[in-house]
């Protein structure tokens, strides 16, 4: 932990705790019916529901389980389009720029499309996952790859490395911290765009629990479950990049 | 790789024969070499010395098969250098180590490419670490060693390959006095031990004359061959022994006044 983390720490607990606070007294107070905005006995108690009817347990698994599987096509696909990219400047003056392009779109407008290609099934929402994160990843190797230092290169042909073996010994490991921010970046486009194809197209899963409080108008069961989000994707930086980046600036010499 | 017509006799162990230079500069043509000729022998230690900017990274970079030369030819154990091999391993002047390894991986890279069995190889990697002193470093990360650590890291890695030529462009100039002169110190060790062949480049001239068998003279841009001087003192030296200083002022007195502040900084010391 960084020098002043446990202080951190301790400010973001005392922030919550007001916002908490704060949150109860608003509701205590009554300005707006209960059904509009539900305090955090209700939210929570709404949580512990779908917790104890296994509602919601199903629904994170089958989200991540998607998301697994669509961040992994995504991160392989994109890194070996980076590399192509890299290694083929015909390729990057033509897709790379179209993919440039082809970011600006949100990848929730892929859906339509999606399900005429692929029917109403899961290869739809991957699909769009696909499409939300790839291009991303695949800038980013690219970048990441056309920008490694020659002289680790030379270095490495002085001791007789080449070919595929230059590329997967050293090019790859030196373009990796720009390729992790590529997968960073990566992984919450994906996660944005599961969520927005599961919210529009009703399959089991967190976006559709979100719906179907929608549907019962039930406010507290859609703030808990965008608390899960948010906690979901919080979590999974916390634990899987943040690491992942301090370790790689750290011995990139980076920080 | 090193391939190509051998060297017609069996001298020397690297030969330089009409050796130049051009770069473009704003569609000039830029000369940075000329009539380079040169040869070093198996074992001996050769110090490439010249002000900034007149191609003494150039050269280097042409006999490690990294920069073709657009006049001559460079022979080297002994056949024609038509590009990079493991015979010729630079030691670059910011290092080159690889962050994303442990000191022992650095190490250890090269003697993976050529193919070594994985117990030749542990073998090696200990006999170099401990010969730079990083033994207890071994598994260190690159971040957490000084800059003098991780030059010795450097060496070793080159060092383990036990290449036939060893190209060293300044290695020691980022260093301050002291971590320098004791790395002068072991290369000459290292040297003695190991019997390589070594083309350094400096821009220190007493640093030269301390390490060198032979110290090769440049001139200002375009770099040609200015003086050679052959150095028999007695080893180990230092660049504080009386006859080194003594041979550098004379040598500096012989070339007159390079335009360069960099060297002449480094000399007043
Ligand atoms: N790839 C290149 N393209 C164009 N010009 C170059 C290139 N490499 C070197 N030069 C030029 O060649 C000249 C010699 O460069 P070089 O790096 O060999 O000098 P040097 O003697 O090693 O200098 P220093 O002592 O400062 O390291 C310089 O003027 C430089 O501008
Ligand atoms: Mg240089």
């Amino acid at each position: 932990m960084r020098p002043g983390g446990g202080k951190r720490a301790l400010q973001m607990a005392a922030f919550l705790a007001a916002l908490l606070l704060l949150w109860q007294g608003l509701a205590w107070a009554g300005f707006w019916p209960r059904y509009l905005f539900p305090g955090p006995r209700q939210v929570f108690g709404s949580l512990w529901g779908m917790a104890l009817d296994g509602s919601l347990g199903r629904a994170v698994l089958r989200s991540l389980g998607r998301l697994g599987l669509g961040y992994a096509i995504s991160a392989l696909a994109g890194t070996a389009l980076g590399v192509l990219f890299s290694r083929f400047g015909w390729l990057e003056a033509t897709l790379g720029r179209l993919s440039l392009g082809l970011q600006t779109l949100p990848s929730i407008c892929w859906l339509p499309l999606a399900l005429i290609w692929f029917g109403l099934n899961e290869k739809a929402i991957l699909f769009v996952v696909v499409m939300g994160s790839v291009l991303s990843i695949s800038m980013a190797t690219e970048s990441g790859v056309r920008h490694v230092p020659p002289v680790w290169i030379r270095a490495a042909r002085t001791m007789g490395c080449s070919g595929a073996r230059l590329y997967f010994k050293v090019v790859l490991p030196a373009a990796f911290p720009s390729i992790l921010t590529g997968l960073k970046q990566g992984w919450s486009f994906a996660w944005r765009s599961l969520m927005a194809a599961e919210l529009i197209y009703s399959t089991p899963g967190l976006g559709f629990l979100l719906n179907s409080g929608r549907e019962f108008n039930d406010a507290a069961q859609v703030m808990a479950v965008i608390g899960v989000i948010i906690v979901l994707g919080t979590a999974i930086n916390q634990a899987v990049f943040a690491p992942l980046e301090g370790r790689v600036r750290r011995r990139f010499g980076l920080d | 790789m090193s391939q190509g017509t051998a060297v017609p006799q069996s001298g020397p162990r690297l030969k330089l024969k009409g050796v130049g230079k051009y770069f473009d500069h704003d569609h000039k043509k830029l000369a940075v070499l000329e009539g380079i000729d040169l040869e070093v022998e198996a074992g001996e230690f050769c110090c490439l010395v010249g002000p900034s900017g007149c191609g003494k990274s150039t050269l280097l970079n042409i006999v490690a098969g990294l920069e073709k030369p657009d006049e001559g030819l460079v022979w080297a154990n002994p056949r024609e250098v038509s590009g990079p091999g493991p015979d010729r391993v630079v030691i670059f002047q910011d290092l080159a180590l690889f962050p994303w390894l442990d000191v022992w991986d650095n190490v250890d890279f090269g003697l993976k490419n050529l193919g070594l069995p994985a117990g030749e190889r542990r073998a090696r990697v200990l006999k170099y670490l401990q010969l730079v002193h990083l033994q207890e470093f071994l598994h260190a990360r690159l971040h957490q060693l000084s800059g003098g650590m991780r030059q010795r890291v450097a060496l070793a890695r080159s060092l383990a390959m036990e290449p036939e030529i060893l190209l060293m462009d300044e290695p020691f100039s980022a260093l301050d006095p002291h971590t320098r002169e004791r790395l002068q110190q072991e290369l000459q060790d290292i040297w003695a031990a190991t019997g390589a062949t070594i083309l350094f480049v400096t821009h220190g001239l007493k640093e030269a004359v301390a390490l060198g068998d032979k110290v090769v003279l440049l001139t200002t841009r375009p770099g040609r061959i200015q003086a050679v001087e052959r150095v028999d003192l007695p080893r180990p030296r230092s660049v504080d022994d009386a006859p080194v200083l003594s041979i550098s002022r004379r040598l500096k007195a012989q070339i007159g006044n390079w335009v360069d502040p960099v060297s002449r900084q480094e000399e007043r010391v």
